[in-house]
């Protein structure tokens, strides 16, 4: 997403994934008051999701991880909570760069702290050893 | 030959319910499934949103399968894995064939079909070019990627912008796979807003809506595609070409119920191309019952859970000789799509004229067009027997309809059809369309 900033006003278009609605969110922040102001959003829940995707987009990371002695060479994985959307690419290497051993059970804390962000990889599934 | 209370065909999300669902009315239970382990198509959707209805929380694939597959594992049901059906007759003798034990025939009481669906390929839509490797349908990719731990290429286009395209559109972009586009013959995206921002907008990956594929380049691998746009008509329009090297392309066209098993038993199969079914989930075949996307393909798991155990629990009372109708089918009402309704689960009702008391039907479908501001009707004998006014309607979201109806109401058949909301409707009417 573009998130070019201009002198006055720092507008950004968000389309909101809340409803089917999906009313365009027209989100600025005031230079000075650094309130953020939502415009287009039909219900209040519009106007949080513009300002949580304004000031701090977050997302699911969802990836697998390479499995040492497993029943399957890779086990899908998921952060305990959402993570910055800026930091999902480099948490992406970050678990591609790490290799788990099974047996493994599904909850499994695989990587703790990632990126510092108090977040924590587990595994999403079982994966037996491979007999 | 083994003998089994009710055999479920397929391990899957359907499979798991039902075989859990019939193991609680006491009747015993086998699972047969083809992969070397249960779960089905869960296992390669690692990304979260599955769970919300049943669990109230928000899961991945696996771990939605993995909650399943604990609760059979700590029950008596007989899990046959790396086993293949080969056939089903209609007495519901069962033939198997595995590489440990060879050819297994097992006779059931009653069956529950739950062998989902397969892609569409390239080949079933006509599309120009020549045949290289590197074409797969998107979910053969994601299995390829979540579960065997190989990617299918570098450089990829997606044709079909459903969820299983656009979800892959986002999982190769985050391993480093280049995404060039995403093309999409219809002039809307065919999938969730939400997967459009959330996979495709963050990636910026561009979405060319109204565009087919025009030519596939490559002999051994595939070297390059051409998209065009299209006319009303279909036809690519001169000068809208664009062309990309790309090493794979990517089909997400569509689904279709896996079926070859049940019309060999016997069952006859609907416009849909799951089995035609009653309001028990029983197909033409008495005993017989289907659920899941063999049936229909859904677009939430939780929903094929709730329809896979109302099967599980139909089948087992079958078996027990419980189920209040099961040969006597005479009375039958038949379901009908009227306008604007793509097809209507069940598509007959067999207990209704018999009943003493309003009816309780469970009916779920897909509209042909999204639509706003509509009012989904219940028609028979010429007059509207229910009707419930909704926002929005899309094709991707599955309508599911749960109504009481009074037997004396229904005619020989019933219509559900989609209608624009009337604004000369009176209050009565009104009241009544927003209390219900």
């Amino acid at each position: 997403m573009d998130e070019k900033a201009s002198n006055e006003v720092n507008e950004k278009e968000i389309i909101c994934v809340i409803c089917p609605n999906s009313c365009r969110l027209r989100v600025s922040q005031d230079p000075k008051t650094k309130e953020i102001n939502v415009e287009g959003n039909l219900c209040p829940r519009g106007k949080k999701y513009g300002i949580s995707e304004y000031s701090n987009p977050v997302r699911m990371l969802i990836t697998t991880m390479r499995v040492e002695k497993g029943k399957l060479p890779v086990i899908p994985v998921r952060s305990t909570e959402a993570i910055p959307k800026s930091l999902l690419i480099e948490a992406v290497k970050v678990v591609n760069d790490t290799h788990c051993l099974a047996p493994i059970k599904m909850g499994d804390i695989l990587i703790d702290n990632i990126l510092n962000t108090k977040i924590s990889v587990i595994a999403s599934r079982d994966i037996d050893v491979k007999n | 030959m083994e003998n089994i209370d009710v055999v479920i065909i397929g391990g899957g999300p359907a499979g798991l319910a039902a075989a859990l669902a019939a193991h609680d009315e006491g009747v015993s239970v086998a699972i047969l499934e083809r992969d070397h382990e249960l779960g089905g198509i869960l296992q390669q959707c690692i990304h979260n949103g599955f769970g919300l209805r049943y669990f109230k929380e928000e899961l991945t694939g696996p771990e939605y399968a993995q909650r399943f597959i604990n609760k059979i594992k700590e029950s008596k049901i007989n899990i046959f894995l790396n086993i293949m059906v080969m056939q089903i007759t209609s007495e519901k003798v069962i033939t198997t064939i595995n590489p440990k034990n060879g050819v297994v025939h097992f006779k059931a009481k009653s069956i529950v079909l739950g062998m989902g669906c397969r892609e569409r390929t390239r080949g079933a839509i006509n599309i120009p070019g020549t045949r290289p490797a590197g074409i797969f349908p998107a979910g053969q990719a994601q299995r390829f990627i979540n579960i065997e731990g190989y990617f299918p290429g570098k450089r990829v286009l997606i044709l079909g912008s459903g969820d299983i395209g656009m979800i892959m559109a986002r999982r190769c972009m985050m391993e480093g796979i280049k995404v060039v586009a995403v093309a999409e013959v219809l002039p809307y995206p065919s999938g969730l807003k939400r997967n459009q921002v959330q996979c495709l907008d963050d990636y910026g990956i561009p979405l060319y809506l109204r565009h087919t594929i025009i030519d596939i380049r490559g002999k051994e691998r595939v070297e390059g595609v051409t998209i065009a746009g299209i006319d009303e008509k279909w036809r690519p329009i001169p000068g809208t070409e664009k062309t990309w090297d790309v090493d794979t392309i990517l089909f997400s066209v569509g689904l279709i119920p896996e079926n070859e098993l049940s019309s060999n038993a016997g069952c006859k199969i609907a416009s849909n191309g799951g089995p035609e079914v009653d309001e028990f989930l029983q197909t033409t075949v008495p005993g017989i019952f289907a659920a899941g996307n063999v049936l229909q393909v859904h677009d939430l798991v939780d929903f094929v859970t709730f329809e896979a155990t109302r099967a599980g629990i139909n089948a087992a009372k079958y078996a027990k000789d419980e189920l209040t109708i099961k040969k006597d089918q005479k009375e039958v009402v038949y379901v009908k799509p009227g306008s604007d309704v793509g097809y209507v689960v069940p598509e007959r009702i067999c207990g209704i004229k018999n009943s003493k008391e309003p009816y309780g039907i469970e009916f779920s479908f897909r509209v042909k067009n999204p639509r706003q501001n509509i009012i989904a009707e219940i028609i028979s004998k010429g007059k509207i027997i229910f009707k419930r006014k909704q926002k929005f309607v899309l094709p991707s979201e599955m309508i599911h309809l749960k109504v009481k109806l009074n037997p004396e109401d229904v005619g020989e058949e019933i219509t559900i059809n989609i209608i624009e909301q009337d604004s000369s409707i009176n209050v009565i009417e009104k009241e009544m369309l927003e209390g219900s």
